[in-house]
């Protein structure tokens, strides 16, 4: 909601009169600084999209170019009583996946360790843990809703909020596909508002009227994600949209939860699925 | 301690001086009003011929002087109104009350020089500027709207933050640095429509005066900088009117007696129907929103006596946007009653009662799906008691007290009606009473010597009800404790003393300098550089020590031909202990625990500040250079090594001129010249989640291109002629009149068409922007 209004006050301020605003691209030199390893970690519990363990370098920002991936690392994931060997894709390198289903589990610690065949700025050992945080067992139903005002489709939620601080992140399938296939496109929530009650069509998601079909299969997928991850991905989000002088803050980095100066995130978090028909 | 036994002694002994002053001298006082609307004229110079010994009239055109018993001859002056010179014999203690006339525009150049004081060399105070509404008028501006917070960012020491908004940093201090005061009432957000416009209506407004850093020890509680802005009092002769027509805006301001010489009022209202132009737009959400501000100044005042003066003034404003069912409206209230007495010849006193008042609200309305309102507001109380006491012919003191009661209601949001899908989230209200004492003196010491020494005690309580939480090293809440209404839980004392020395070297020079201490115990919760409405003030707590800053100053002030042209020259350096930033990614909106979110350090700045003036005459204006450096050193912000702050901007060059081509014609010109803006930019990526994230430079290690700017303005008026009653003048402007694009922001993007491409892209806010106005009054 926030970050809508604030935006909705930048397009206002900038056509207030100020119709001459105008941008362009423009070339600027950067200094490349470093590399570091870049983690995109996940294990997840009901959730068949996000068990695997990404591995690259960053590279200079305008490299344009996809990430370099880091091959032939020793991947680990520990939950105080197992080890899981994830093994890199043959297909997909800098890809390392669980040999089978990974059994994730609410409240338990996952330790991830790294070790790198080569070193990237003399680091070779990395590691981060995360505990799987519980997920709601009354989350009832959905609707989806077209909103002719605003031209939108709205998805409406219908279930309950366990008491304590529980952080959301939202998913969608239509018809069977991932359409939140970037981070970007990925809607988070804390339950500030919604502390202890039962939610009563809060709209968690929404769609431009081109994205979703009546009569399309909607599916909604709601992960229970720790605050670690709530921040990461906020942050995120912020570092990639546009800034504006008017509401943004200073340009900071992303956090992480990796050791060793590596950016990124090793995420753990339980999943379920809700569906309906667009009507 | 020592340091307060120092303090001790030192005002002893300026007290021994005053007491022991010699005995058989009379007193000469009164006011000093403008012949013409009976407006009374503060910083109008007294001088006695002969004696060469003189005085200044204060904030309300009262002067008073001792004198022993004979005759004189005194000479009146004020900027731009021809001298009253009154041959008197002084036999008794005597009340004498001037106008002084606005000198004839058909005197030559060389004989209006005559006509002007030394005030620049003289005054006890340096880093200072004032400047009139008529100044401010003559300057070309922003889509042809006269605003006065944009003239100060004209000075030597101030720069805007963002272009074409308000905000303005004051010797590198950050905006809520800046104690913006109307009609003594503090105006906590100083912005229209996003900053773009200021809220002072130029109309109502009599005279601004900024203090930079070297406050005068009645006022206090900022580190930067004082902005004295007086609404003017109403023309108690004659009922006048004037008003004008611009593309975003329309003004009228009404004044005249409620009873001749004794009452008057004055009213002045503004509309923006800037959002009109939106209709124009293609995109629907744009077209069918509203966005506009309107404001209103009133202001009452009544001399009952000679002893007696009562000013009743108020100010209300309201910004409103409404984008589909979405409205949000902000605003500012701000209200002052003034009561002047006369104790006795040599002891003026003013009492001063204020309520002022900033709020927002944004929400969608009842009987909406998704209906929410989200409300926050700061609410000042304030008494403030001033006296003057005119001692002697050296001596001024001045004293007094001051409490104001903050009551801080940083906002709840909550959602409405039966079908609300979210319930309330408030973040407590708190209290907090900022109080201070003040005693100073300026002391005359022989012929070339004035001191100026003064202490201000500053005392700070947090008033329950209040719930304190305490934090670990990350900002996280770990604890609270409860404070019951009515209960002082934390207190803060802050001994601030402000001395100053002028050395006049002869006539036309002098040598200054000047050490002054403020803290700073209300702040604003702001990591933008824009004027965003949606800001909240916090106060100082047990977990948010109060900011300190320490600021010393030297300058050099000379005239050339009587006065015509002041040159001043100034170096200063300030040192803030305690400096406020923010976290990165701080959440500084509806968060409970925003104090989780500072880091604390320090700051300093340091800088040249040179300017030249030309007050009078066809050709008029000012030539200023500022060199100047602002860095911070925070826990928790690059690698805790010292950085430039976002208000660091080296060089910073104003051309500010105004000819007179006959009474008919002038011109205006502006040009500026800032260094370019430090910023921080990504110096490498990574990509995580199908996108690519942006790896950052240490804080501020590189800068945007230079800024500069011409701003042009013509303006006609028609005829004077005798017994000719409504009058008409035409403005045209232009801003940006050589197209400069300069950059607003810079933003690093990823390509739709193929994420691993990356590029910056630059967005310019205004273009060249052409604009005409039509004034008139009557």
């Amino acid at each position: 909601m926030k970050r809508k209004t604030t935006h909705l006050l930048f397009v206002l301020a900038i056509s207030l009169g100020l119709l001459s605003a105008c941008t362009e691209r423009i070339d600027i030199d950067l200094q490349e600084e470093f590399t570091k390893l870049a983690v995109e970690g996940y294990v997840s519990r009901g959730n068949q999209e996000f068990a695997y363990v990404k591995l690259t370098k960053t590279s200079g920002y305008f490299s344009n170019e996809a990430a370099p991936p880091v091959s032939g690392a020793t991947v680990a994931v520990t939950d105080g009583n197992d080890v899981f060997l994830f093994n890199e894709d043959v297909g997909e390198p800098g890809y390392y996946r669980p040999p089978g289903n990974f059994p994730g589990d609410a409240d338990k610690t996952y330790q991830l360790k790294i070790n790198l065949a080569r070193d990237i700025s003399g680091e070779s050992y990395f590691e981060a843990s995360e505990t799987m945080p519980p997920l709601s067992d009354q989350i009832d139903s959905i609707r989806v809703v077209y909103r002719s005002d605003f031209e939108f489709w709205a998805v409406e939620f219908y279930g309950y909020d366990p008491p304590g601080p529980n952080y959301y992140m939202f998913h969608a399938l239509r018809n069977g596909l991932l359409i939140t296939d970037s981070i970007s496109k990925v809607n988070i929530t804390d339950d500030k508002l919604v502390d202890d009650i039962y939610i009563y069509g809060a709209y968690v998601m929404v769609f431009d009227r081109t994205q979703l079909n009546p009569g399309d299969r909607f599916t909604l997928i709601t992960s229970s994600i720790t605050k670690g991850y709530f921040d990461f991905i906020t942050e995120l989000q912020t570092e990639i949209h546009p800034k504006n002088p008017l509401f943004s803050g200073p340009p900071a980095n992303v956090s992480s939860n990796l050791s060793s100066g590596a950016v990124g995130y090793f995420a753990a978090f339980p999943s379920v699925y809700t569906e309906t028909v667009v009507r | 301690m020592p340091k307060r036994i120092l303090f001790f002694i030192f005002f002893l002994f300026a007290f021994q001086a005053v007491v022991f002053a010699q005995k058989g001298r009379l007193t000469l006082s009164g006011f000093i009003s403008d012949k013409h609307d009976g407006e009374r004229l503060p910083g109008a110079t007294i001088l006695v011929k002969g004696l060469n010994k003189g005085t200044a009239s204060n904030n309300y055109g009262f002067y008073s002087i001792s004198l022993p018993p004979g005759n004189y001859r005194l000479v009146y002056s004020f900027v731009g109104y021809a001298n009253v010179v009154i041959e008197l014999g002084l036999l008794k203690d005597t009340t004498l009350n001037i106008e002084l006339g606005a000198a004839s525009k058909r005197l030559k150049e060389v004989e209006i020089t005559e006509n002007v004081s030394q005030e620049n060399v003289n005054s006890n105070q340096m880093s200072v500027n004032t400047i009139t509404a008529k100044t401010i008028q003559s300057i070309p501006m922003f889509m042809g709207e006269v605003d006065l917070v944009k003239a100060l960012q004209l000075l030597p020491g101030v720069k805007f933050v963002a272009e074409g908004t308000s905000g303005f940093s004051v010797r590198g201090g950050s905006p809520d640095q800046n104690l913006v005061l109307l009609d003594e009432a503090t105006v906590y957000n100083a912005g229209h429509l996003m900053g773009f416009f200021s809220v002072f209506n130029n109309d109502a407004v009599k005279s601004v005066k900024l203090y930079k850093g070297d406050l005068p020890a009645r006022y206090g509680g900022r580190l930067s900088s004082l902005v004295d802005v007086r609404m003017k009092e109403g023309n108690n002769k004659k009922f006048h009117g004037n008003g004008g027509i611009g593309l975003v805006a329309s003004r009228l301001t009404l004044e005249g007696p409620l009873a001749k010489n004794k009452a008057s009022f004055m009213v002045s209202g503004r509309r923006t129907y800037a959002d009109l132009f939106l209709r124009l737009s293609k995109d629907e959400i744009l077209n069918k929103s509203a966005l506009y501000f309107y404001d209103m100044n009133t202001k009452v005042n009544w001399s009952i006596n000679q002893k007696n003066h009562l000013f009743l003034s108020g100010y209300f404003g309201k910004d409103v946007f409404k984008g589909g069912q979405f409205k949000m409206d902000w605003g500012n209230a701000t209200g002052t009653l003034r009561w002047n007495h006369i104790f006795h010849e040599k002891l003026f006193s003013n009492f001063t009662f204020v309520v002022n008042r900033f709020n927002y609200s944004l929400g969608i309305p009842e009987g909406n799906i998704q209906a929410f309102l989200w409300e926050s507001n700061l609410t000042d109380y304030t008494f403030k008691g001033d006296f003057s006491w005119y001692a002697n012919t050296n001596n001024t003191v001045r004293f007094g007290v001051s409490s104001v009661y903050h009551d801080f209601f940083p906002g709840t949001i909550q959602g409405l009606g039966d079908s609300a899908s979210f319930g309330a989230y408030s973040i407590p209200s708190n209290y907090a009473i900022e109080s201070g004492v003040y005693l100073s003196n300026t002391q005359k010491i022989g012929a070339l010597f004035t001191l100026k020494y003064g202490l201000r005690l500053s005392v700070f309580n947090n008033m329950g009800p209040g719930t304190v939480f305490s934090y670990d090293d990350a900002g996280e809440a770990v604890d609270s404790t409860q404070y019951a209404p009515g209960k002082i839980y934390n207190t803060y004392v802050g001994l601030e003393p402000r001395l100053g020395v002028v050395l006049k070297l002869n006539e036309v020079s002098s040598l200054k300098a000047s050490y002054s201490r403020n803290n700073q115990y209300i702040q604003q919760a702001e990591n933008s550089t824009g004027g965003s409405p949606l800001s909240i003030w916090f106060p100082a707590s047990p977990n948010v020590k109060p900011q300190v800053g320490d600021q010393l100053a030297l300058g050099y002030f000379r005239n050339f031909k009587q006065g015509l042209y002041e040159t001043s020259s100034e170096l200063y350096y300030k040192k803030v202990k305690n400096a406020i930033d923010f976290r990165d990614h701080a959440d500084l909106l509806l968060n409970k625990f925003i104090e989780g979110e500072l880091l604390v350090g320090k700051g300093w700045s340091y800088g040249v500040e040179l300017m030249a003036k030309k007050t009078s005459g066809k050709l008029s204006g000012w030539v200023s250079y500022t060199w100047s450096r602002t860095l911070q050193q925070i826990d928790g912000i690059s690698n805790n090594d010292p950085y430039p702050a976002s208000y660091d901007r080296p060089h910073d060059f104003s051309i500010v001129l105004n000819y007179n081509l006959g009474e008919q014609v002038s011109f205006g010109l502006t040009w500026v010249y800032l260094t370019g803006q430090p910023i921080t930019f990504p110096v490498g990526r990574y990509e995580y989640g199908n996108v690519v994230v942006p790896v950052y430079s240490e804080r501020n290690s590189y800068r945007l291109p230079d800024y500069h700017r011409l701003d042009l303005s013509f303006t006609w008026r028609d005829k004077e002629k005798p017994g000719k009653k409504w009058h008409n003048s035409i403005n045209v402007s232009v801003y940006n009149a050589y197209g400069r694009k300069n950059p607003w922001v810079i933003n690093f993007q990823s390509d739709p068409n193929d994420p691993n491409v990356t590029y910056a892209e630059v967005t310019y806010l205004f273009g060249i922007i052409p604009s005409i106005t039509y004034n008139f009054r009557f």
